[in-house]
Parts: C-alpha cells; sequence; structure tokens
C-alpha cells in the first residue's frame, strides 16, 4: 500500500486478541500499522491484548504534541521496551491452598505491576478510564461475567472510574488459572453499579473485531488474532495419556468454538459491510504458557508479525480507505 | 529467578545520573519514574496523608535524583529496578516522616 498523503491519514480500530504468551506477536502487528502511517484511534483488548492496548494508550496520551503518527511510534517504542522487559514469571503469586478453590495464582502482583505502569502521578492513583479520555486512543477492555457468561466491555462509556489495570486483571482472569477479579459494572437495567465476578474476556470472543466496530463504525477495524487456526491436534499423545485425556478434550473443544465464532464475527460484520482486516500473524511456534521467553524468540515473533502484517495491510489496502 | 535486565538497568541509572535527557526519559517512559510516585502515595496513605500533594511530589523529585546517583548500588541480580526502586521508597519515606516527625 501506497503511504497516504500526510494529510489524508487513514484512521483505524484496532482490536487485540487474547492468548496468553502467543500475543507477543500483537507488537509486531502494531509495528506495521504504525510502519503505514495508519492512525489508531480505538483499541480494543481481550487478556494479553488488553495489557498491550493498555500500556499503548497510556503511552500515546504521555506523549508530548506532535504529529499524531509520530506519538504513537514513540508510543509503540515504549511498548515494546516493556514487552522485552517483562518476565510473567516475576508475578506469579501462587497460592497452593487455594488451587481447588480460587484459582492457581491471585494476580495481584501482575496488578500491582500493571498499576506501576498506568498510574496517575496528577491524582496519585492508578489512572481511570476517564483519566484517558480524549488524550489518546478510545480503549476498551473485555471480560467476561462469571456467574451469567455477559460479555462486560470495560471503557470510558460503562465504567470511566475503574482503574485500567483492574480492569485488564479482570480480562485475563483465565478461570481456574487466576482468582475470579471483582469489579463494579452498571446493570443494563438501570445503570446502578454493581459487583460482577469476572473470568478472562476470552470466553466471551477472543478477538473483539464486532466491539471495535460497534464502537466506532465510521472506522477501519483491523483485528490482531491469536485464536486457533486449525493445526492438527492429537489429544491423545504423550505418556501421562490417560490423566490428561480429559484436559485435552476440553481445551481443544474450546479451541475449536472460540475459531468457529471468530469466523461468524468476521463473516456477519463482512456481510454488514464494515471494513475489516483481520490479521492472523505467524506464531514462531510459541505456545499460550510460554511466559518468559529469552528475547531472541521475543523478537523473531515480533518480526515475522511485522512482516506479515504489512503484507496483509498493503492487499487490503482498498477495504482500509474505504475506496 | 535472576533479574536479566540487571547491565541494562545500571547503565540507564547511570546516563540519567549525567543528566542524560533521553535517559531520564525512557526512565520516566518505563514507568520507573512512575514506581516512585506510586510507592511513596502507598506509603503516605498508609500513615494516614501526613505529607500534602506538593510536599510528596518535591519528595519524589529528590528520591529519583537519588536513584538515579545509586546507578551501581540499586540495581540487583536478584530483583528488577522495580522491585528494587519500592524498597528504597518505602524506607525514604518512612525515614523522612521519622525525621520530620510526622
Amino acid at each position: 500500500m501506497a503511504e497516504p498523503a500526510a494529510s489524508t491519514p487513514v484512521a483505524v480500530s484496532v482490536a487485540l486478541g487474547g492468548g496468553g504468551a502467543k500475543g507477543i506477536v500483537h507488537i509486531g502487528v502494531l509495528q506495521a500499522i504504525v510502519e503505514r502511517r495508519l492512525e489508531i484511534r480505538a483499541m480494543v483488548g481481550t487478556s494479553i491484548g488488553a495489557i498491550w492496548a493498555a500500556l499503548l494508550a497510556n503511552a500515546i496520551a504521555e506523549q508530548p504534541p506532535g504529529p499524531y503518527h509520530q506519538r504513537q511510534a514513540n508510543a509503540l517504542a515504549v511498548v515494546e521496551r516493556l514487552a522485552m522487559q517483562l518476565r510473567f514469571g516475576e508475578y506469579q503469586d501462587r497460592y497452593w491452598r487455594s488451587l481447588f478453590t480460587d484459582g492457581y495464582l491471585k494476580g495481584d502482583a501482575f496488578e500491582k505491576w500493571l498499576a506501576t505502569m498506568l498510574w496517575s502521578i496528577e491524582h496519585q492513583r492508578p489512572l481511570s478510564f476517564a483519566d484517558l479520555r480524549d488524550r489518546g486512543p478510545d480503549l476498551t477492555v473485555t471480560a467476561t461475567d462469571a456467574l451469567t457468561g455477559d460479555s462486560l466491555p470495560l471503557s470510558t462509556r460503562t465504567t470511566p472510574t475503574l482503574s485500567i489495570a483492574r480492569a485488564v486483571r479482570a480480562s485475563m482472569s483465565i478461570q481456574g488459572y487466576f482468582k475470579d477479579t471483582a469489579l463494579d459494572f452498571p446493570r443494563a437495567s438501570d445503570g446502578v453499579l454493581t459487583e460482577r465476578r469476572c473470568w478472562d474476556g476470552g470466553n466471551t470472543g477472543n478477538c473483539r473485531i464486532d466491539i471495535a466496530h460497534r464502537h466506532h463504525p465510521a472506522l477501519a477495524v483491523i483485528g490482531s488474532s491469536v485464536t486457533y487456526r486449525g493445526e492438527p491436534t492429537d489429544i491423545d499423545r504423550g505418556t501421562f495419556r490417560i490423566p490428561l485425556r480429559a484436559v485435552r478434550i476440553a481445551g481443544q473443544t474450546v479451541s475449536i468454538l472460540m475459531r468457529q465464532f471468530e469466523t461468524a464475527i468476521q463473516e456477519s460484520l463482512a456481510a454488514e459491510g464494515a471494513r475489516v482486516l483481520l490479521i492472523r500473524p505467524p506464531l514462531m511456534q510459541i505456545t499460550t504458557l510460554a511466559l518468559d521467553m529469552p528475547n531472541e524468540a521475543k523478537q523473531q515473533a515480533i518480526a515475522a508479525a511485522r512482516s506479515h502484517a504489512l503484507t496483509q495491510i498493503d492487499a487490503a489496502a482498498g477495504i482500509l480507505t474505504g475506496r | 529467578m535472576v533479574n536479566s535486565n540487571y547491565f541494562m538497568e545500571r547503565l540507564l541509572l547511570k546516563r540519567c545520573a549525567t543528566d542524560d535527557v533521553e535517559a531520564q526519559q525512557r526512565f520516566a517512559s518505563t514507568s520507573y519514574r512512575n514506581q516512585v510516585y506510586k510507592t511513596a502515595a502507598e506509603v503516605n496513605r498508609s500513615y494516614n496523608l501526613p505529607l500534602g500533594t506538593d510536599e510528596l511530589i518535591d519528595l519524589c523529585k529528590v528520591l529519583v535524583a537519588r536513584i538515579y546517583l545509586a546507578h551501581a548500588t540499586l540495581p540487583s541480580w536478584k530483583h528488577n529496578l522495580y522491585r528494587r526502586i519500592e524498597d528504597f521508597v518505602v524506607a525514604a519515606v518512612v525515614l523522612y516522616l521519622s525525621e520530620v516527625g510526622r
């Protein structure tokens, strides 16, 4: 795609999907978006995607005034640096006592790290959605109500005073692995804030291109998804075949459903005439739980994702510009 | 767990101590500065807010400068710089509160 002229930037809404350690590839997709001078005006993040979306939205908001594409390029460099530094293993607050009742990890340690990254010096408290309003991309983080299965889009519209760090923690609270996260969300009937116990946002959609489109119908949508792509998976492999079989069957079933759900959303939006590009970057054999991979592996994955995304963006130039 | 960013953290603080503006921006953008302000605010809150906003911000500015100067001793092989800054700031704010008698 030829780079658009400076006077006619293409504004996009970006949806970053969940997928644990595989989500490092989102950084490569964001690099491609920035390199093509597409302006990220809105972001929807789920789980790991919510972490990068929140960090990028904050970093853009903190940039000094200047051309938007320059601000987002500088901000992305900051996020990439943080992604390289981040070792998820350092924030594993296990509590074995509650392994079978609450979850393997509390999630407090990681929320604390996020609250440091997303801290308001001016207000002496973690940044809320309202603090970022009109200062950078419109940020939405998705979580799932553990009791009702409702999808909870957390943003300035629904939860302006909620700490973004708390919202991201809710979005990544994989059930059984993390303890549930409680937060207040407005009731649909009367708007009164009621406490919801949240699970990972990926339960109600792993890459929410639908929310990205619904919140900003005028913008083109770029999704970066690391959802299962149909790689052959043998559930009967390995030494511990029998004890692990039930877990593997459950895991594979969820993966198949997520993939079908994502495809259905993509087709439905295309039928509506929405301008949507869903990028599925190569994963370079990174697995969901490879949380402490070396920086070389991260860099390779980012580079491969960037290259793949550039090709996809160039091929979809007509869709993105609406011409 | 070993802190694999040890050398990078040490170099960053050393550059900050020599008034390298780019390094100081990086210190701020990667939220090390946030860690100072956040930790100080939390300690102040736990002591029932003896310090006003302006005094706290001034104290944090001094602590940031002290952290730059501690480039040889603050970064550690064992814990990352966020954790080291947190430990340092907790101790420094408590010491300050005891010295000023609040």
